[in-house]
């Protein structure tokens, strides 16, 4: 019997907000504006489709002060992402995440995980899990 | 992270649900930016309050921790809100009126005493006490000619420290880093606008600790002007001024400067001419009280308004004009109402607890503002979309009354 091939890629992960969450990836590779960028109202990123119940993979959060009110109003409407993976945190993304009950976490190993991320997700569906204990970031 | 007693029990939710959540917040950012223990506060200052900027996310956010037991732990005060009454005659909204009021009465719940940017007129602190203070001309203020110690608290960061009494220690809080790295020696001649060269400065120091040598002050009004303007171009929350911070000399000592700048009258000028070129058409609004007067700033404002009205007489002509001076609740005495009273009738307004800045003036049919504020023009003109013309605040004053708009 064949069993189809699936691959499976791991990457180390420092969690900052801890917890565990899975959900389809959505990789933005670049800092987004939970302001400018985000319809707070549906749960949508501009140019990136829905982000409720998604793992999210992004450099970092910028611009406003006003993002961690948009991330805590959002996770109140049950549109938020279930988890947040990043290159940088700042304090505005860590406050909205802990205000929120959302795992965060930094992603050291950005350009592996931005390669795989390009290379093997890029026009299909991928499933992250993100094991905050363990320090881990599951891609399958 | 190290936590005392006291921070355990708060953070296992003894002191309740809110204190809980905002101690969590505050030591897991601590955590992430490195930091080892909690540092108590005296005095927190949250900004990001006017309903224009934080909709209806923040309105959200603060009436659910107020709704959950979240009170000030520490005295709290809280930057100026949007500006609630008209300009000639132009409101805005009910709806947007509304919403701020309700966070203003979440605020008042919280327990937050006044709503100001110049928190240390309100309550000056002392040299050494630790603040979590959100505003960054106050934040400038505090540390650098008080001796205080407070980082720039941003977003909600500030109200979760109101209700918790602590804040993360790093940054400023830590004497390391309150050392200066960049020099500026600064020879201007009198009469230079000193709000143009704290923009200046602030472009140049970024996010390091400037130290300021050569600078004279006249008066508090040209430090406040310029440590506001300062903090518009850049995020350090703190300039060490000789002669002016406290223990300037002992935080140079030994310092070898890499990044030094000579700074004179020509450097101020190119960004005068900037400030002054635009054109002015339709209705204009007046503005002084960015930072928002002292006591002693706003007698004498309203008492040379007086003196030019007085001598101007019938001739003074005001239409299409309005004047807003902006300050806290707590200064009217029978004086200052005598002198309101004589200006009411040139569209005066002593505005208390507002703020120009962060009032949309394009949606209130605004269409250019003259201000002796930097600050205050450099965000207007990028909030509000509205051209902004800043001159010294006594030809602001005769400007307006006068009609002389050509500087």
């Amino acid at each position: 019997m064949c069993v189809g091939f699936k691959p499976r890629f791991e990457v180390r992960v420092r969690p900052v907000v801890s917890g565990d969450a899975e959900g389809e990836v959505i990789f933005v590779n670049k800092y987004i504006s939970f302001l400018g960028d985000l319809d707070s109202e549906r749960g949508i990123l501009h140019g990136h489709g829905c982000i409720s119940g998604k793992l999210m993979v992004f450099l970092g959060m910028k611009g406003s002060t006003v993002g961690p009110y948009v991330i805590y109003s959002l996770s109140k409407k049950s549109l938020a992402p279930s988890g947040m993976i990043v290159k940088e945190v700042d304090p505005l993304l860590i406050t909205g995440c802990v205000l929120s009950n959302i795992p965060l976490a930094i992603a050291d190993e950005w350009s592996k995980l931005s390669n795989v991320l390009q290379n093997y997700c890029s026009g299909r569906r991928c499933i992250g899990k993100l094991l905050c204990r363990e320090g881990l970031l599951i891609i399958e | 992270m190290y936590l005392t007693n006291v921070e355990e029990r708060m953070l296992n939710g003894e002191y309740g649900y809110a204190r809980a959540l905002a101690l969590k917040v505050i030591v897991r950012v601590g955590e992430a930016l490195g930091a080892e223990e909690l540092v108590e506060v005296s005095h927190a200052h949250i900004s990001g309050i006017s309903y224009l900027n934080i909709g209806d996310a923040g309105l959200e956010f603060i009436e659910d921790i107020v709704n959950a037991g979240g009170t000030a732990y520490v005295f709290t005060s809280a930057n100026p809100y949007m500006v609630l009454s008209d300009f000639l005659g132009n409101k805005h909204d009910d709806k947007v009126i509304n919403k701020q009021l309700r966070i203003v009465d979440a605020l008042n719940r919280l327990g937050v005493k006044f709503y100001t940017c110049v928190p240390y007129n309100v309550r000056p602190p002392r040299y050494g006490e630790h603040l979590a203070w959100a505003e960054s001309n106050a934040v400038l203020y505090a540390n650098s000619v008080l001796g205080a110690l407070s980082n720039k608290e941003g977003g909600p960061l500030a109200l979760l420290a109101a209700i918790t009494g602590r804040t993360y220690k790093s940054g400023v809080h830590l004497r390391d880093n309150r050392v200066p790295e960049v020099l500026f020696n600064v020879k201007v001649s009198d009469g230079v606008d000193l709000g143009f060269l704290g923009l200046i400065i602030g472009e140049l120091t970024g996010s390091k600790v400037p130290y300021i040598s050569n600078l004279r002050f006249k008066c508090t009004y040209e430090l406040k002007q310029f440590l506001a303007s300062l903090g518009t171009t850049s995020n350090t929350p703190m300039a060490v001024i000789q002669g002016v911070t406290p223990d300037y000399k002992e935080l140079i000592r030994g310092v070898e400067f890499k990044d030094v700048y000579d700074l004179g009258s020509e450097s101020i000028k190119s960004y005068v001419k900037e400030f002054r070129e635009n054109v002015l058409t339709g209705n204009g609004l007046y503005l002084i009280g960015c930072p928002h007067l002292s006591f002693n700033e706003l007698v004498e404002v309203l008492r040379y308004a007086v003196g030019v009205v007085e001598k101007g007489g019938s001739s003074i002509d005001v239409r299409g004009r309005e004047l807003w001076v902006t300050t806290y609740e707590g200064f009217i005495n029978d004086e200052v109402v005598k002198l309101i009273n004589k200006l009411l009738r040139y569209n005066v307004k002593v505005v208390t607890n507002g703020c120009a800045v962060v009032s949309r003036l394009d949606s209130i049919k605004v269409d250019y503002v003259v201000t002796d504020s930097v600050k205050a023009s450099s965000y207007i003109s990028r909030l509000s979309r509205i051209p902004t013309l800043v001159l010294p605040r006594v030809d602001v004053l005769n400007t307006y009354f006068l009609n002389k708009i050509n500087y």
